[in-house]
């Protein structure tokens, strides 16, 4: 029997919840003094149309945010419970575990690792608000967080402010379960140190941080990628580029990591490396407005002037400001569109 | 018999079929391919014009001789060609001149014809900084519509896919009893918010250039934007 039986998925779900929280209520070794490993799955939404990836789009911000959040938060897989069961096919043991009976050791295995999984819906409401409902619960169905965020649809749109309320809801998770720190090594200060340093834009700062913690844990991801971000900021691209590549093997799914590796080898005129990359982040993110408007960049640079329109009028359309306009303005200025370029310059300046 | 048939078409109960009714209108291809019935006030981008055309619909043509047709642009007799068609006449005023037909920021254009009756209309041409052309009609109690777009950016409106869906926002100041249209398709104000506001998802087909934004109140008066398409081809 197939996981997708006559109830509703929702139904279904809190079923499995309630069953793992029977199951494991005695197995869960409590979270003090270890991150709190959680799943993350993938956002319900009843936004409907083309819009519907910005739920995707902000599974992504606040899996991120969470991640980088070690010393409360371990994330272990960001996916569809459905997928889950259906990977490891375990529709026999949902099937067992829903009549009371034992599942399969396998199954126990696989979900032993996690202590919660982290949930979220964004919801249009009636009043034109788009509600974001993010809770964290243990699998024994105990509520150990909850928050709620509204903006419009639009707003929720702007990758900025998705990954600045990302970073915050992921704080007041971590402020609220109050996990207790473990005896934070050295180098873990480091790491912490450093990655905190470079968000703030002080990469001078951070480096030896960075460095250091890197030198004794090279499965850190964030850390990698703080340095490829400084790196990148300091001209300092053939580095960056091998920071980037052990950031990149730490997670291979972080679109981010790819978009700054190709700023690397767009300024080291390696643009086919460097749309190859954008590619790679784009397949994972199909909406990255940063990798499709860097693509334009590179095309502007490799001076296919089609392409680079194609790639800046698919960010300006989805998020206008005043530099996409220019630079859409641009591209259509060197493709012979004077008419558009001088359309578009008109409007530039009065856009944020 | 001086017979000015705009003041009898400006009567409220008629102002549903106003534009269609106006007996000339203008186009300034250049800018937009709607055509403004007499009486607006057309606020035009600072685009270069070349062309100005005004035609007088088949009824009215057919009660006057086309010689009569005349068009003068702020009181001076441009050179125009006179031609009919199955609409009606019209009169084309074309320029080789570098700056155009639209030199200044103001322009009157003033048409008319004579035969069983005289036909007149006229047009104030002003320049704004807004990238569209906006046509407005005031009613009886002279109070022009005015429509502030927040989306899409700059009132132009890009449009991706053969049938993409685009974002129309914004306002209407004033009170709540407008009827808006955006390509044809009704859009209601926005439930919860004071005064009409809008907010909407409309379709853009491919072969539409401009989109037309038109909001009209029960007294006749009557504002229409035409914001442009911008295709990735840069068409």
């Amino acid at each position: 029997m197939g996981y997708g039986g006559r109830i509703s998925s929702q139904k279904k779900r809190h079923v499995l919840f309630a069953v793992l929280g029977f199951f494991f209520a005695g197995l869960v070794p409590a979270a003090a003094q270890k991150p709190l490993a959680i799943y993350v799955l993938d956002f319900d939404t009843n936004i409907s149309g083309e819009n519907r990836a910005v739920a995707a789009r902000l599974t992504t911000s606040i899996e991120t945010a969470f991640s980088q959040l070690h010393s409360d938060f371990k994330v272990l897989e960001r996916r569809r419970l459905k997928e889950i069961i259906h990977q490891y096919k375990m529709e026999r043991d949902l099937s067992l575990l829903s009549r009371g009976d034992r599942p399969s050791p396998e199954f126990i295995r696989h979900f032993s690792q996690a202590d919660g999984v982290l949930r979220g819906e964004l919801n249009e409401d009636h009043l034109g608000g788009v509600v974001l409902t993010l809770s964290l619960t243990r699998l024994d169905s105990e509520k150990l967080w909850q928050s709620q965020k509204t903006h419009t649809l639009y707003e929720w749109l702007n990758g900025e402010l998705r990954t600045k309320d990302a970073m915050e809801l992921a704080s007041s998770a971590a402020a609220s379960i109050n996990v207790p720190l473990k005896a934070t090594p050295h180098i873990a200060e480091d790491a912490v140190r450093g990655t905190s340093l470079a968000e703030q834009g002080h990469c001078q700062e951070a480096m030896p941080f960075l460095q250091n913690a890197a030198a004794v844990d090279s499965k850190n991801t964030e850390v990698f990628y703080q340095m490829g971000r400084c790196q990148n900021q300091a001209g300092d691209y053939e580095a960056a580029v091998d920071s980037l590549r052990s950031a990149i093997e730490t997670n291979p799914r972080r679109p981010d990591l790819f978009v700054e590796r190709a700023i690397s080898f767009s300024a080291l005129k390696d643009f086919q490396t460097a749309l190859r990359d954008l590619d790679q982040a784009l397949k994972i993110d199909s909406g990255n407005l940063i990798a499709i408007e860097l693509r334009g960049d590179v095309f502007m640079e490799r001076r296919l002037f089609a392409e680079a329109v194609n790639a800046y009028y698919e960010v300006y359309r989805q998020q206008a400001t005043r530099s996409r306009c220019a630079k859409l303005a641009a591209a259509y200025l060197k493709n012979g569109a004077r008419d558009a370029s001088a359309l578009l310059e008109r409007i530039c300046g009065s856009l944020p | 018999m001086m017979h000015n048939r705009r003041g009898l078409l400006l009567l409220p109960f008629l102002s549903g079929i106003l534009f269609a009714a106006e007996p000339f209108q203008l186009r300034i291809p250049d800018l937009s391919q709607a055509w403004f019935p007499s009486n607006a006030v057309v606020r035009v981008p600072g685009n270069k014009a070349t062309r100005l055309e005004v035609r007088l619909n088949k009824e009215a043509a057919s009660e006057v001789q086309m010689e009569t047709l005349t068009l003068a642009m702020d009181g001076q007799y441009p050179r125009f060609i006179r031609a009919s068609n199955s609409e009606g006449y019209v009169l084309t005023v074309t320029t080789k001149e570098p700056l155009g037909l639209l030199v200044n920021e103001e322009q009157r254009v003033e048409a008319s014809a004579r035969g069983r009756h005289v036909y007149q209309g006229d047009w104030t041409i002003l320049r704004w900084d807004k990238p569209y052309v906006q046509s407005t009609l005031v009613g009886p109690l002279n109070n022009p519509i005015s429509i502030r777009i927040a989306q899409p950016p700059g009132g132009i409106v890009l449009a991706g896919g053969p049938s993409a869906l685009v974002r129309f926002s914004g306002e209407i100041p004033g009170n709540c009893d407008y009827r808006l249209t955006i390509a044809g398709q009704d859009v209601r104000r926005q439930a919860g918010k004071p005064g009409f506001h809008f907010d909407a998802q409309v379709p853009v087909e491919p072969e539409m250039q401009e989109v037309a934004v038109s909001a009209k109140d029960e007294t006749g008066a009557m504002t229409v934007l035409y914001l442009r398409v911008l295709r990735q081809s840069g068409q």
